[in-house]
């Protein structure tokens, strides 16, 4: 037999296993949708009772200012570190302002993420409670798959971040917001300067919209074709050849679904981590200006001098 | 056209699967559902860990505050002990200085009074035995005169009177102590 010819054959289409799909053939409620919610459930579960532990006690003694419990602690550390070591440079006096909203990005999208991982359309595909007979066909009834792989979620994140961004700009400093458009360039430069801040300013959530969405496709894709060639090669080859050769891409799989566990974790950091250093250009850019253009001057007028110096001798 | 979209009817060509499949509805979705979360968290979650966070940095950076004024208290006590026990060993030296010259002085003083108190001693003891000693002799000589003459008044057989003796005693009294002179 062919091995090429089964292989092709098996595999069908990884894509098809990954996106999102209407369940009742109805995009109004989708495998994206259904997941969003669970992952609101499981995020609130894992945070609000984390909270309550770190949360300040009553007792009057030390042990009140002490996270109780590994979730808490596991919470804390979490956010403690993206408060003080990543935010806290950024948004200085005004970290803890914005940090809550922050918080929500990253625990929302990594267990999102995370929740991506769990294989629930094939375990309920095992069981075939996933699809159901109706007079338009076979159609998707289960849940499964990653919210943040769809583009429509991860744009709507990032027009959550983008509002966040600049109405906390304009409503902190109004004309402050419309200076920075001009990125403190000569007014000579203003007519590609403005422009050019004003596609940034919308670049911006793009990027994030289509970095979470494509890291998310991405490796799930390769996780779905290499479990395609797992398939394949089992099914289709068969025997001892067939199940012996599968152990290579299962092997592959093990190996790039903990690589994918890793990305759940770099993909919701570098989305809140985005959101919040481009908050804080916005923001904090006043006094870094002034403190570089003294700078600035400071240089000129040493080179001034030097230049003087023989002349005056 | 643009080359997305051969890249796009590729893929669906393959599978038949669109990657951005999806309607807004998912969008909308994603968003209440973010906002739901945010509201709840922002009530129950961030508010009671944020307070948390906050409060043990300020009981850290109270109690940093009050070891460093604490530090700082104990140095300045410890510098006013050491100048106390200073001005004391000082105040101790000197008192005991000062004893000591009072020592000497008195004992200097008393030692001139006893030699001034003796030597008055010995005056008077080298007057007192003069004065006796005068005494002995005059008391001796009358005594001489008087046994003198009787034993004269007897070898002459005559009774002397009473101004008799007492003229020839006086007489050999002063003879006498012409010689002696």
């Amino acid at each position: 037999m062919n091995l090429f010819a089964l292989t092709t054959l098996a595999a069908g289409s990884p894509v098809g296993h990954v996106i999102d799909k209407p369940i009742y053939g109805q995009w109004g409620i989708s495998n994206a949708t259904v997941m969003l919610i669970l992952s609101a459930i499981v995020t609130l579960l894992v945070l609000v009772p984390a909270a309550r532990k770190i949360a300040t006690g009553k007792s009057g003694t030390l042990e009140d200012l002490r996270a109780k419990g590994t979730l808490a602690n596991l919470v804390e550390v979490i956010c403690l570190y993206l408060r003080d070591e990543i935010f806290k440079p950024l948004l200085r006096e005004d970290t803890d302002k914005y940090i809550g909203v922050l918080w929500t990005f990253f625990w929302f999208i990594l267990i999102n993420n995370l929740l991506g991982l769990v294989p629930f359309a094939d375990v309920l595909a095992m069981f075939k409670i996933n699809s159901m007979a109706t007079d338009h066909g076979e159609v998707f009834v289960g849940i499964g798959g990653t919210a943040t792989q769809s583009i429509w979620v991860t744009s709507a994140l990032a027009i959550i971040s983008f509002i966040f961004m600049n109405g906390t700009a304009l409503k902190k400093d109004f004309v402050g917001f419309f200076k920075h458009l001009t990125a403190g360039a000569p007014v000579f430069m203003w007519p590609i300067m403005v422009p050019v801040e004003i596609i940034g300013t919308f670049v911006k959530p793009f990027a994030l919209s289509l970095r979470l969405f494509a890291n998310m496709t991405g490796g799930h894709i390769i996780v779905s074709t290499l479990l395609g060639f797992v398939v394949s090669l089992s099914i289709g080859l068969g025997g001892i050849a067939g199940h012996g050769l599968a152990l290579l891409p299962l092997l592959g799989t093990i190996a790039i679904y903990m690589l994918e566990v890793l990305v759940a974790f770099i993909q919701a950091f570098i989305f809140t981590y985005l959101t919040g250093l481009f908050l804080s250009q916005l923001i904090v850019h006043d006094h870094d200006h002034e403190h570089d253009h003294g700078d600035d001057h400071g240089h000129v007028m040493n080179v001034d001098m030097d230049h003087q110096a023989p002349t005056t001798h | 056209m643009s080359m997305q979209p051969s890249v796009l009817n590729l893929v669906l060509a393959a599978g038949g699967d669109n990657p951005f499949a999806g309607t807004i509805y998912q969008g909308i979705a994603a968003a209440i559902v973010f906002i739901v979360v945010l509201v709840i968290l922002k009530k129950l979650a961030w508010g009671p860990i944020l307070t948390g966070l906050q409060d043990r940095e300020n009981k850290i950076k109270t109690d940093l505050e009050e070891a460093e004024k604490s530090a700082r208290d104990a140095t300045a006590t410890l510098k006013q002990y050491e100048a106390k026990l200073a001005a004391a060993q000082e105040e101790s030296r000197k008192l005991i200085e000062e004893a000591r010259g009072e020592a000497q002085r008195v004992a200097a003083q008393l030692k001139d009074q006893t030699q001034t108190e003796i030597t008055q001693m010995k005056d008077k003891a080298a007057r007192d035995i003069n004065a006796a000693k005068e005494q002995a002799i005059t008391e001796l000589y009358s005594q001489a005169a008087i046994m003198s003459t009787q034993i004269a008044g007897r070898i002459l057989k005559r009774e002397l009177n009473a101004d008799d003796q007492q003229a020839i005693v006086d007489e050999s009294l002063a003879q006498l102590k012409a010689e002696n002179n």
